[in-house]
């Protein structure tokens, strides 16, 4: 579908040049230059090798001066609506396996061998070679033991971090917030909406846009200088998204958010920045045709690669956010199924390309809710229990983690039995990246998970 | 006890009840009392008539842009905005994405649907949208036949839309119910292709005994409804999903249990959203403050509240509109863009439990969302013909004028002190060079404030 480009309206642009588009491409240009500059290197001084022919992967960035540079980053991938992990890690020449999933058995010809016992499903190249690597971690029959098959409650369970309800905060959030005395909320990024598992305990972290484009650009301010001036005038009101506080006291945390996060990774007065800005990116829009958007599924290569510029751009983030999904293949699985994985698989190729050596820093990991029925339902799978999830990067201590859920016992519902304890493995993630106590992710974990290495 | 009809009391039933009250509509509820005003807000006798789609169910395509402007043009020009407030509550609890559905006017179908229903009993409700098409596809229900039971809406049916997460079914339950289920399958019109409804083929529908919640018959769908609307969960169920959506907080155990006795009763929603509006509780301090204004009730609020002429897409289509835009009409794509650029399309929700909610709007992305659209909005306030016009532009340069009348369009009665002298600066900031700008200042202000972006 092809949605009818917004002309401007009257006013919104005095020199009647720029499309609006145009202004928000520089709204995201800035964004990420913003890093840049908080990194150190001026504004002048890139424009003026770009003036000199420098290509704009020449001018690279020097990370921030309070970052470390060894630090290890995460990646959180939240896989919605739960994956079907049986038809994504296959057991070999199993009878039982096509007995359960018959007419959605995969076919075994296509499978990509991991060893004697498994083979991954053919859109999982990446991950394929990573496991050849040794720097996947694949972690079998992690689930909540008081599954109710719902994905809302479920996904809450696992943003939380705990059983119990506990406080509002979330895993990640209350990790992060023992990293440091006095939080800056760009410790955590989540690209899309902000992530119940990034709220922390007084605080919230950063969302970003799927394409990074925050409106506080240097055009923003030149344009809108009254609304500036007032947002100044905020100042002073305390209160972030997700904390335990009034609504109202959230809103204008929220909108003095947006002003510090513009002025932290936007840079809004500079406006050579922003001219800079969109040198650098004139590349990545070519070939962008107006109006054309990418689907849902694609969106996870969008969001891996503004993570990709975030972290290249030496922010003192140490986790971020992204969703992928949909996995609730109740029907039509067989259609859908491979393009959610070979989607997933292509943007980790892109993501792990365009760290470069940054790639070294980064451990992604997956979470879903749940995995899904054994049983095949004749179009697709229903809601499950136990799943499969992976974690990838060189740090990782490759191989299989836990054990895989029994083919032929199941709980009282006909579903698999769970294995793996999801705070052990919430635990050991958080332990090994962010090297805080696992009980911060996961209070009550008892076994934390070696998934990283010392 | 009767609740005192003050000035603050009346724009807040009208802002939750409805999409927010002129300064007129507010002295009106102070005149009659809460109670009156909650009859004459329920009364369907003055709704206009909605029907099927005709212009769009025909050959021409539907697009959501027209199927967004269509209901946001009904919701802020309708004389029972409540009515129409009510429709989006359930197309909210019933959440359908147009992403799995494709066809636009099946969603419009839906919408209209949920409208004519919406005010009436339960349990009819319940089994019409388990015969609406857009629900069949979106969750699999038309591809749940005998011997091949789908889960996708048994589940949903008792978890989402009538009883809540692990509230008094279990997993036999689901499965017991998806083979009720069996058996509806989409119709179209005359073999043309075109979907336009659905029915049930016995030959598809598993006859077999089944058992649910204890008891064991050859049960259909209407009877699952019938069971599960006859359970206390159920009236409780939906006695807290109506408090948090019009109240926004947690409601305590007695609230609960007056409207779902209430509710119960009938099963009338009629009843239920009459007695939580007149309840006293509902106009309690953290009532009032508890609810984050999702960004379709912003926009139809501003579109109101300012008289904003969207275009009438039953009347003409989105080239025509195209045409005819001008400073009596705005552009068919306005209300799609201020939607999209805050994160909410009305046949678009994020998943099947629907909105977000409260705190959920208000992280750094959405605020910067809400800001741009509010600058959007200020645009369109500032430069289409509306009574507002006028006032407003020769309010500029008088501060207190000017903060009065976006008072007036947001249907707020009293600002904070922080929220008046930053509109005030932003309006300020202009005066000489620019009164256009201050305008659009003032507005985004104003929109981006806590007493505008709390409902």
């Amino acid at each position: 579908m092809t949605i009818p480009s917004p002309h401007p309206l009257p006013g919104t642009d005095q020199r009647a040049t720029m499309s609006r588009r145009r202004f928000l491409r520089i709204g995201g240009a800035a964004a990420i230059t913003g890093a840049a500059a908080v990194a150190g290197v001026a504004a002048a001084d890139r424009l003026r090798r770009l003036d000199e022919g420098a290509s704009a992967t020449d001018v690279a960035y020097a990370p921030r001066a309070d970052v470390n540079p060894t630090d290890l980053i995460l990646v959180s991938v939240q896989l919605t609506g739960g994956l079907d992990f049986l038809n994504t890690v296959v057991p070999l020449d199993s009878g039982r396996y096509r007995d359960l999933r018959g007419a959605g058995a995969e076919d075994q010809a296509t499978l990509l061998p991991l060893d004697r016992q498994y083979g991954f499903h053919q859109s999982l190249p990446t991950l394929s070679q990573a496991w050849a690597d040794g720097e996947l971690a694949i972690v079998h029959g992690v689930g909540l033991s008081n599954s109710t098959l719902s994905h809302f409650a479920d996904t809450d369970t696992w943003a939380r971090g705990r059983l119990d309800v506990g406080d509002g905060t979330g895993w990640l959030g209350r990790s992060l917030d023992a990293l440091a005395a006095d939080v800056d909320p760009l410790i955590g990024v989540s690209i899309g909406g902000l992530s119940p598992s990034m709220y922390g305990p007084g605080w919230g972290a950063v969302a970003l846009p799927d394409d990074g484009r925050l409106p506080w650009s240097a055009e923003f301010v030149e344009e809108n200088p009254g609304i500036v001036a007032a947002y100044q005038g905020l100042l002073g009101v305390s209160g972030r998204p997700g904390a335990p506080m009034s609504l109202a006291e959230q809103v204008r945390g929220s909108q003095q958010l947006v002003r510090d996060v513009a002025d932290t990774v936007g840079g809004a007065t500079d406006l050579e920045r922003a001219a800079a800005a969109m040198e650098l990116f004139e590349d990545e829009d070519e070939g962008e045709e107006e109006g054309e958007e990418p689907s849902s599924e694609r969106l996870i290569g969008n969001r891996l690669s503004l993570v990709a510029d975030l972290i290249n751009g030496g922010l003192p983030t140490r986790a971020y956010h992204v969703v992928h999904g949909d996995f609730d293949t109740h029907a039509e699985q067989a259609a859908s199924f491979p393009l959610l994985l070979g989607d997933l698989d292509q943007a980790i190729a892109s993501f792990r390309t365009k760290l470069g050596a940054n790639a070294s820093r980064v451990v992604i990991a997956t979470w879903t809710e749940f995995g899904r029925r054994p049983d095949w339902n004749g179009n697709g799978t229903d809601h499950g229990t136990a799943g499969t999830q992976f974690v990838l990067g060189p740090s990782v201590v490759g191989g299989h983690h836990g054990e895989p859920p029994p083919m032929n016992r199941f709980d009282d519902e006909a579903n698999f039995l769970i294995t793996g304890d999801f705070r052990d493995y919430l635990g050991g993630l958080t332990s090994g990246v962010l090297g805080v106590d696992p009980n911060h992710a996961a209070p009550g974990t008892t076994r934390p998970m070696e998934l990283i290495r010392a | 006890m009767a609740i005192d009809a003050t000035p603050r009391n009346a724009a807040h039933l009208l802002r939750r009840a409805a999409w927010g009250g002129r300064p007129d509509e507010i002295l009106q509820v102070v005149d009659v009392g809460i109670e009156a005003a909650v009859d004459a807000l329920l009364d369907p006798s003055q709704a206009p008539v909605v029907g099927e789609p005709v212009r769009f169910g025909g050959i021409e395509p539907y697009s959501p842009v027209e199927f967004e402007s269509w209901f946001v043009r009904l919701a802020a020009t309708s004389p029972t905005p409540a009515i129409e407030r009510l429709a989006w509550f359930w197309s909210g609890h019933f959440a359908t994405g147009i992403e799995k559905v494709e066809f636009v006017d099946l969603m419009h179908r839906q919408l209209v649907m949920l409208r004519r229903l919406g005010l009436g009993r339960f349990d009819d409700l319940l089994k019409a949208v388990t015969r609406d098409a857009a629900m069949n596809i979106w969750l699999d229900l038309n591809l749940s036949t005998v011997g091949n039971p789908n889960e996708n809406f048994a589940r949903e049916l008792m978890e989402l839309f009538s009883m809540g997460i692990d509230n008094g079914y279990t997993q036999s339950d689901v499965v017991n119910a998806a083979r009720a289920l069996t058996g509806y399958q989409l119709t179209d019109h005359e073999g043309t292709g075109r979907v336009v409804g659905t029915t049930l083929h016995a030959a598809l529908h598993d006859h077999g005994l089944k058992t649910l919640f204890g008891e064991t018959g050859p049960f259909d769908g209407d009877d699952v409804v019938d069971m599960i609307t006859n359970r206390r969960e159920c009236h409780e169920f939906i006695a807290r999903r109506m408090w948090h959506r019009y109240a926004g907080t947690s409601p305590a155990a007695q609230v609960v249990s007056t409207l779902a006795n209430a509710f119960g009763a009938r099963l009338s929603i009629d009843d239920l959203l009459r007695t939580m509006l007149t309840l006293p509780q509902f106009y309690d301090d953290d009532v009032q403050a508890g609810l984050v204004s999702q960004p379709l009730e912003s926009i139809v609020r501003v579109v109101r509240g300012f008289d904003l002429p969207v275009y009438d897409a039953e009347a003409l289509s989105i080239e025509e509109a195209d045409e005819t835009t001008g400073p009596n009409q705005m552009p068919p794509w306005i209300i799609e863009s201020w939607g999209e650029t805050m994160g909410q399309r009305l046949a678009s929700p994020p998943n099947v439990a629907g909105w977000p909610h409260n705190a959920a709007w208000l992280d750094s992305n959405r605020a910067a969302g809400r800001l741009v659209a509010g600058i959007e909005m200020g645009h369109a306030v500032a430069e289409y013909e509306s009574p507002a016009l006028e006032r407003l532009w020769s309010s500029i340069g008088d501060g207190a004028r000017l903060t009065a009348e976006l008072m007036a369009g947001m249907g707020v009665v009293e600002w904070t002190a922080e929220t008046e002298s930053a509109i005030a600066a932003a309006a300020g900031s202009h005066t000489v060079d620019d009164p256009y700008q201050s305008l659009v200042a003032a507005f985004a202000v104003a929109f981006t404030s806590p007493e505008v972006t709390l409902a």
